[in-house]
């Protein structure tokens, strides 16, 4: 190889030997993937906030008059014909947005805290069943399925640690368990080889499903630290900076759940910690125009679970030359 | 090229699939670059993450790669690196996970060998440092590395001969 010229035999050998690295956990692989989509469906929400929040600054009033209007003239003419016709909907039909804007208004509605983890796990049997039907079309289901699947159950799991009556919350924990087991069974049959293109995000499906479950197990044995667990989740999430671009995410716009109110979506409930379990101690800063900043210095937590504090501006975005092709034979695609 | 630009595009509009795409596409490779550098199992999970974080929010800032995409993954991944090793300068705790297949004391004689090369690493800059690893353990040339660092082919060269250099000195004179 070309190294071999350029390098002393002896350096060429021992900087091989870092080559040899174990292989990656793949659970540890599969949370981080998940983390991070998390992570983009909550970005896309933001970004449609943003959006919004314009109309809502410039226009308020006439916007909420033209709303209300809209709402009272839509629940007279069909408004409510539309939300049933909607509940059959699936991610690929134009009423899907209500189908979920209706749940979101069944959770809001929904005071009790047991009734509530009904809720929110039927609402994820609600996701399973959609992409049972998808799959039984032979269309793939897409990964903001399984993330709104995984935020329900989450969500599911934070309300059951709410409970501060030991019994119920194991009672609460063994139905949700019931239910994840029968979404898993039900996952299993659809791997059935009909549609071989839908097969990764069913086991993904699964692999979630199988944390989840594991985190309901947890909780059975020990109900103390499981509430402990979530409800430091809780406390963190109260306690986080706003998003990086510095503005503050709108609270009074009507959004689909899974992209404003996503609790701890890795199955872990370590969203908000970096992998050591510590909080994360640092933010990057906005002004760094690649991201890729490597200074020093502390921060507020962030909610993807990682940061490194104050960063240096870096002179460009690396716009120059032609794309690096994959080097060495390494990392093909999985 | 294409793709590369292609898949950017759809990124910038933060679609979840093309994003998926992108993580399953570079995760990998980046994990093993941190693996090989940091030695460790969870930071270099944490690497990674941080990295796709960075590149998520600038993204959103609208200030993210408009193209060659794997130069910025892995010089966000690198410089996370570099901060870690300012962060925590003691040395890395010997590994119980060893990765070849052969008798025990061959293992640990390369994870103490990994451990000095390691370390030596740690004793050039961050610019000597990322053209190394990526010339003669990630096995790039010097084009790509050049995006990497964002400097001229020549200048990368100088960075390598003075690196290696540092390191003969460092791995070589001492032994």
């Amino acid at each position: 190889m070309k190294m071999d010229k350029e390098l002393e035999p002896r350096l060429a050998s021992l900087l091989g030997d870092l080559k040899a690295v174990p292989a990656r956990d793949p659970r540890a692989a599969s949370r981080a993937r998940s983390q991070f989509l998390a992570q983009a469906v909550s970005a896309q929400g933001k970004a449609r906030h943003s959006v919004w929040n314009i109309f809502s600054q410039k226009e308020q009033f006439a916007m909420k008059l033209i709303t209300t209007t809209l709402v009272i003239v839509g629940l007279l003419f069909g408004g409510s014909a539309t939300v049933a016709a909607a509940q059959e909907a699936l991610p690929t039909s134009a009423l899907y947005q209500i189908k979920l804007a209706s749940e979101e208004a069944d959770l809001a509605f929904t005071a009790d805290p047991m009734s509530k983890v009904d809720v929110l796990m039927e609402q994820a049997q609600t996701r399973t069943q959609e992409m049972a039907m998808l799959v039984t079309q032979g269309t793939v289901p897409n990964e903001a399925l399984l993330l709104r699947t995984q935020n329900r159950i989450q969500q599911a799991l934070h309300q059951a640690a709410d409970l501060n009556d030991d019994a119920a919350m194991t009672a609460t924990l063994t139905r949700i368990r019931e239910q994840l087991q029968t979404q898993d069974q039900q996952m299993l049959r659809l791997q059935d080889g009909s549609c071989t293109d839908c097969d990764p995000i069913l086991q993904r499906t699964r692999d979630m499903l199988h944390t989840q479950i594991n985190e309901v197990e947890n909780g059975l044995a020990d109900p103390q630290a499981f509430r402990n667990a979530y409800r430091r989740q809780n406390q963190t999430r109260t306690t986080q900076t706003p998003d990086v671009t510095g503005t503050p995410v709108p609270t009074d716009v009507t959004v689909t759940p899974q992209d404003s109110c996503t609790p701890a979506l890795d199955g872990t409930g370590e969203q908000y910690r970096n992998g050591n379990g510590n909080p994360v101690p640092g933010t990057p800063g906005p002004q760094n125009n690649d991201g890729s900043g490597n200074g020093t210095g502390s921060g507020s937590g962030s909610e993807n679970g990682s940061g490194s504090g104050s960063q240096t501006t870096p002179g460009g975005n690396g716009n120059q030359g032609t794309s690096p092709a994959v080097p060495g034979g390494q990392g093909g695609r999985p | 090229m294409i793709i590369e630009q292609e898949l950017l595009h759809a990124a910038y509009a933060l679609e979840e699939q093309t994003l998926a795409e992108i993580y399953d596409l570079y995760s990998p490779r980046l994990y093993r670059y941190a693996m090989r550098l940091l030695g460790d199992a969870q930071i270099s999970e944490d690497c990674v993450a941080e990295t796709f974080s960075r590149f998520l929010q600038a993204l959103q800032a609208g200030r993210g790669p408009r193209d060659h995409l794997q130069a910025y993954l892995f010089r966000t991944a690198h410089n996370w690196i570099a901060d870690h090793y300012r962060r925590a300068p003691e040395p890395e705790p010997l590994k119980d996970d060893l990765p070849v297949n052969g008798s025990v004391e061959e293992s640990v004689n390369l994870n103490l060998r990994q451990k000095r090369v390691r370390a030596a690493l740690r004793e050039l800059t961050d610019d000597q440092q990322q053209v190394i690893a990526l010339k003669f353990v990630e096995g790039w040339d010097n084009d790509e590395i050049a995006r990497v660092v964002r400097k001229p082919v020549g200048a990368v060269k100088s960075l390598q001969h003075r690196a290696l250099e540092r390191l003969k000195k460092l791995l070589l004179d001492e032994a």
